[in-house]
């Protein structure tokens, strides 16, 4: 169980990897013609895709454990 | 072979997705011109101005002409051109011709248009103003204006150049689709809710609700995303932009969807209510987001005089990465709520 969150956190730490290696100032997300402002809102997409995910997961794993209780 | 059968679409999201990314990143940008340094010229004068393009490679390209374009589509060669490197050159007109018309006083706003053999023309748009010289000499040569017939044009696999956007015009694939998607689900939800309504099958209330969350996670993620791009092209990360403030509105409606199914117990009076509700704020949502902005002016492009989706703000090009990237969301959409549906049916079951 603690697993899965462990895994969760660690995906999103290498995600975010490109964005905290470099300096976050606004001319980081000016430069190259602001590519990087696009950058970040697939990182921003791919961010909230994954916290649905893993409300998903508790919420299966909560049923599992109701349905073992049984 | 029955497992594809029955998740093909699900493949085709997973494939359509990856296309998406691939194509919305590798396909380049045109070259177009970012900063014109000279900004007043008199007409009669000389005239001479840095040009900052982006994206051109005019050090290795042949035929570079620098034109200034009229308002009547009459074009002006310039006398003579320094290339400093492939995205900078210097262009002057010595001197501009004297005949050039200037009906006002405030002078005349002229752009500025690059153009050789492999890149085609680029250009930018009222670059310059040009006024009438304070003496007119009648002695002036007329001269020999060139017309847009003779620029040249290449067209290539590029998406168009904007302005301030610049590649950013890219987040269209990803926040622009996310909100078309999020509207696809809120009509599919609609349409579960009525069958709900109609037939009373409890199935269809858990499919709507489902379908419902998703969209609001994509309605949340385009208000981020958004939020992200406005910060470098609009200045500011939440602007006084009435759709921002419409849709902040309908979204929070949307999330008191959520607060009612959480406080009936009742699973047919919660059914109903929320199917009820659904349709109310589907409803006005449609208002708050499609018709109230259109009704005063915007940054959107397509409110307030702006255009969407119209040649200027979206080619071929684009629209051949935006369409897929649409119904790759919506699919994505469907297969999360699907799981939510799938975990919804399980809990409820007993």
């Amino acid at each position: 169980m603690k697993l899965n969150l462990i895994i969760t956190f660690l995906v999103s730490i290498l995600v975010m990897t490109p964005l905290i290696g470099q300096e976050m100032t606004d001319d980081f997300f000016r430069s190259t013609g602001k590519i990087n402002t696009v950058l970040a809102v697939v990182v921003i997409l791919f961010v909230v895709l994954l916290i649905f995910l893993v409300s998903l997961d508790s919420r299966l794993r909560k049923l599992e454990k109701q349905k073992r209780d049984e | 072979m029955n497992i594809i059968k029955t998740n093909w679409w699900k493949i085709a999201s997973v494939i359509l997705m990856l296309y998406v990314l691939v194509a919305g990143f590798k396909i380049p940008l045109q070259p177009g011109i970012i900063e014109v340094t000279g900004t007043r010229a008199v007409a009669g004068s000389e005239f001479a101005t840095g040009i900052r393009t982006y994206n051109s490679r005019l050090l290795s390209a042949d035929n570079i002409k620098v034109w200034l374009w009229l308002p009547d589509d009459k074009l002006i060669i310039a006398d003579s051109l320094e290339l400093v490197n492939d995205t900078y050159l210097n262009a002057s007109f010595n001197p501009l011709p004297a005949d050039i018309p200037v009906e006002t006083s405030r002078g005349i706003m002229a752009s500025i248009m690059i153009e050789n053999d492999q890149e085609g023309h680029y250009f930018f748009r009222n670059a310059v103003n040009i006024k009438a010289p304070e003496q007119i000499d009648s002695l002036v040569n007329s001269y020999s204006y060139a017309g847009l017939d003779e620029i040249n044009t290449v067209t290539k696999l590029a998406f168009p150049f904007q302005h301030i956007l610049y590649e950013t015009s890219r987040n269209t694939y990803f926040h622009v689709a996310i909100w078309m998607a999020m509207f696809a689900l809120l009509i599919l939800s609609c349409y579960h809710s009525i069958i709900y309504l109609r037939s009373k099958d409890i199935n269809a209330d858990y499919k709507a609700s489902s379908v419902t969350t998703i969209a609001i996670v994509f309605g949340i993620a385009g208000l981020l995303t958004g939020s992200m791009w406005a910060k470098y092209t609009w200045g500011a990360y939440w602007t006084d932009d009435i759709k921002l403030n419409m849709t902040a509105v309908a979204l929070l409606i949307y999330m008191a969807y959520w607060v009612l199914r959480a406080s009936v117990s009742d699973p047919d009076v919660r059914a109903r209510l929320s199917s009820v509700y659904n349709l109310f704020a589907f409803a006005s949502l449609m208002v708050l987001v499609m018709v109230i902005p259109r009704l005063t002016d915007s940054l959107h492009p397509g409110n307030g005089g702006n255009p969407a989706f119209s040649s200027y703000d979206m080619d071929n090009t684009m629209r051949m990465v935006f369409y897929p990237a649409i119904i790759a969301y919506f699919l994505i959409g469907l297969w999360m709520a699907q799981l939510s549906y799938r975990i919804k049916k399980l809990s409820y079951q007993d």
